[in-house]
């Protein structure tokens, strides 16, 4: 890859290293968020990891003129963006952190290229929501067109407040500075779409793919990813360590940051 | 309105904390940190027709939709935890039986002053009559978007046609000047040439007797026997050429030519005629058409060096009115090929002359530019149409002839030999005219020379026996038929040859009379003779031009 592709890469994710160390370590934000949602968690480990943070095309500070529609409009579209940018950052043997889809993602591309993922951290995953059968995603068809049907009426008033958050890339408030302001910042077209890619995808086929070590950090009372389906996740992977959380709700990683890092830590050290 | 105050009316007391809870004119509840319920006001109660055993001690969760919750845990809980706050969120509360209810909310953090978190106060409003406005709202902004999505991509389509046409407008531009270039350069080329081949011709003939200049005498000839016919090329897609247009049936003419297209083809290449045998006949020149068809069918081999089939159709169309084609009924002769086709830019510039994509000295690149000027000037034109990696086909559309059944090649008439004859010869060129004197003096004619219309007419006065008027066609003052026309008011039925440098005058303003196209050889202009004398008396000039 040229210097010239590199720097739109890391342009276009809006990735943000920090740390010091020999390991890397990425994390991945969730559905509906951006990177800042890692600010709790993330520093913890800049002692010894360079900390790597990106933001999902459309989402934070992204370059939301990257998105193409055919190309996300499958998780393998993100899951490419995320070789793009550890082919760009030059990482090999890296930990991901991922929480809820983007921990589907980071699967997808260590799929791929095993080399560049020494081992996985799935925060609360889920490989495919809906219900099938015996399999229990939690959700169905009605309850899916329920959440797009919200999501289209909440974007509707949001898209004038998030707006000017979203168009002023290029005087973009830094991680440091106005963090309340700039959290959850995602256009509301690619919005739209993500969560029709993330909920109606299904991914089962794909775990067992896998061969890179990897934790499941499951939580208690998660509305979104139920805990028989983080006990199923662990079971299907070929090298899966399920950790049952005290946290509770879909964010570990905010409502119980010190939990999580211990969780990732103990892993780690294993 | 009047600013009095309003008689009669008395102001509501002051709210109790009872009413103002319980029956504020909207749903009030509060939450503890994990957001298990501890309070909620009869308001609410009333609006999920619950009592309030049944929220209480309940994660507010469990009161909402399962998409609410998926969108609460997505998008409001870590919205929550980072500002304390949410505002006019919309989200359904479960209703059991009753369905969704759609409401909108305010959620603000209550700690205990030191930054621990206590709880919630969340206020609740119904959102029913919002949310099916919303819905249509948004129905509405999906249906603009998918217009302004159509429009675009008629937009985007227009551009492109308009591109498209504005690229073949351009091309035809280029082709006309390319033509009139082509065509003048090429009728000086003639003039030149004309006095070359004579000279040569007679030198060869008559004066050269050492062998050794002989050859290098016939080498010349031969050099520019070959500029000649670079020329007619050029003049052909110039739309000059002399073209003798007849009726043509095209059947009777592949046929004909079936062993040497074959031949021309190869052993890899098969050959397939699919030639409607009713087709009317075409109204063009046999010679250059044939050409053309011989052209086509070298240029379908070319294009497969592998092998393949070539087929030659042809079928009738009739159209209205067509880009520069006349209404009318047309006959199509097509010759596709199964090779490797040519993309949009080799394709529209392929009748270009000199443009080639064959490796050089393998083509002139000028075979399709005769074709299009064949078939231009016949009054039809030249389709060529591609896709690569699928083949060619190039399409000659000729207008029907009209008149009458096709008539067969006229037999070559035995010629005598022409008697010694006294020949007015008119050129405004010296070089052609001195070349072709010395040409009839060599056959035996006496050669009378003028530079000009009006000097050969008092050449005529001073010289009454003359027999036979040569006149060039193009002249400064007065052209060749001006000078004939003239001519044969004091000597009528005086025989006139007419030398034409190209098809700079159509059929009728050379009233009918015998044409000899620049450049000539001796056998040429012997011919022309004979066929002037033929005319002359029988076939006077027609009544426009006396």
């Amino acid at each position: 890859m040229t210097g010239n592709a590199n720097m739109d890469v890391l342009r276009r994710n809006n990735l943000i290293v920090s740390g010091h160390g020999a390991r890397s370590i990425v994390f991945s934000h969730g559905f509906g968020c951006d990177l800042s949602t890692r600010r709790d968690v993330s520093p913890a480990f800049e002692a010894d990891f360079r900390v790597v943070l990106f933001d999902h095309v459309g989402a934070g500070g992204s370059d939301t003129l990257a998105y193409q529609p055919a190309k996300y409009a499958t998780l393998s579209g993100y899951a490419q963006d995320v070789l793009d940018m550890m082919t760009a950052l030059d990482l090999a043997n890296a930990v991901f952190v991922g929480h809820s889809v983007p921990a589907i993602i980071a699967m997808l591309a260590a799929s791929q290229q095993p080399e560049r993922f020494a081992s996985l951290v799935m925060i609360c995953p889920s490989p495919c929501y809906l219900n099938d059968g015996a399999d229990r995603g939690g959700f169905d068809k009605a309850d899916i067109a329920g959440l797009f049907d919200m999501l289209d009426r909440n974007f509707l008033s949001w898209s004038r407040a998030t707006a000017p958050a979203i168009m002023g890339n290029a005087d973009r408030p830094g991680l440091g500075t106005a963090l309340s302001d700039s959290i959850c910042r995602m256009d509301p077209e690619i919005g739209r779409r993500f969560a029709r890619v993330t909920f109606l995808s299904d991914h089962r086929a794909d775990l067992p793919k896998l061969g890179t070590r990897s934790l499941i950090l499951q939580t208690g009372a998660d509305m979104v990813a139920p805990i028989s389906v983080g006990e199923y996740v662990a079971d299907t992977l070929r090298d899966g360590t399920f950790v049952m959380m005290q946290a509770t709700g879909h964010w570990p990683h905010m409502s119980a940051p010190a939990e999580t890092i211990d969780a990732i830590r103990h892993f780690l050290a294993a | 309105m009047s600013a009095a105050k309003p008689q009669g009316l008395i102001s509501p007391p002051p709210e109790t904390p009872d009413e103002l809870y319980e029956h504020a004119p909207c749903g009030y509840l509060t939450t503890q940190a994990d957001g298990t319920i501890v309070r909620v006001n009869a308001t609410l109660l009333g609006m999920l027709g619950k009592p309030a055993t049944q929220l209480l001690g309940q994660r507010i969760q469990n009161i909402l939709t399962p998409a609410a919750r998926i969108f609460y845990e997505t998008h409001c809980a870590p919205l929550l935890a980072v500002n304390g706050r949410l505002n006019e969120i919309s989200i359904d509360l479960a209703r059991g039986v009753d369905g969704p209810l759609p409401t909108l909310m305010n959620w603000r953090a209550v700690d205990d002053g030191d930054g621990r978190l206590l709880g919630y106060r969340i206020m609740i409003i119904s959102a029913i009559e919002r949310v099916a406005y919303e819905r249509e709202l948004l129905a509405e902004r999906e249906r603009a978007r998918q217009q302004e999505a159509m429009v675009r991509e008629l937009n985007a389509d227009l551009e492109r046609r308009v591109d498209a046409r504005t690229a073949d407008l351009v091309q035809a531009q280029k082709m006309e000047s390319l033509g009139q270039l082509t065509g003048g350069v090429a009728h000086d080329f003639n003039n030149l040439l004309t006095p070359m081949l004579i000279t040569l011709d007679l030198l060869s003939t008559r004066y050269v007797t050492d062998e050794r200049a002989l050859r290098m005498t016939k080498s010349a000839i031969s050099a520019a026997e070959r500029a000649r016919v670079l020329i007619a090329r050029l003049l052909a897609f110039a739309r000059r050429q002399h073209l003798k247009a007849r009726a043509v049936d095209l059947t009777q003419m592949t046929q004909g030519m079936q062993e040497l297209i074959t031949q021309s083809l190869g052993p890899l290449i098969r050959l397939d005629v699919q030639i409607d045998p009713d087709l009317p006949p075409a109204l063009v020149d046999l010679n250059q058409l044939e050409m053309a068809l011989l052209n086509l069918c070298v240029n379908a081999r070319d294009a497969m060096p592998e092998g393949g089939t070539a087929t030659i159709a042809g079928d009738t169309v009739t159209i209205r009115s067509q880009g520069d084609l006349a209404p009318g009924q047309y006959v199509r002769l097509s010759v596709s090929d199964t090779g490797t086709g040519m993309d949009v830019d080799t394709l529209r510039r392929a009748a270009e002359p000199f443009y080639s994509t064959k490796v050089t000295g393998k083509s002139t690149g000028l075979g399709l530019s005769m074709v299009h000027g064949l078939a231009a000037q016949s009054g039809g034109r030249l389709v060529l149409e591609s896709t690569p990696g699928h083949g060619t086909t190039a399409t000659i559309w000729l207008p029907v002839d009209l008149s009458a059944a096709s008539v067969a090649e006229p037999a070559a008439a035995v010629r005598a030999p022409l008697p010694a004859l006294s020949i007015l010869l008119v050129d405004d060129d010296d070089l052609v005219r001195f070349a072709a004197a010395e040409m009839l003096v060599d056959r035996g004619h006496t050669v009378v020379q003028a530079s000009s219309g009006l000097e050969a007419l008092e050449a005529l006065r001073r010289h009454p026996a003359v027999d036979l008027l040569i006149t060039d066609y193009l002249m400064p003052g007065m052209t060749g038929v001006e000078c004939a026309r003239i001519a044969r008011m004091s000597r009528p039925g005086l025989p006139v040859l007419l030398v034409t440098g190209y098809a700079d005058i159509k059929d009728v303003d050379a009233g009918g009379l015998p044409r000899l196209a620049k450049p000539f050889n001796v056998d040429e202009l012997s011919a022309m003779i004979a066929e002037a004398l033929g005319a002359g008396g029988s076939r006077p000039l027609k009544s426009s031009l006396v």
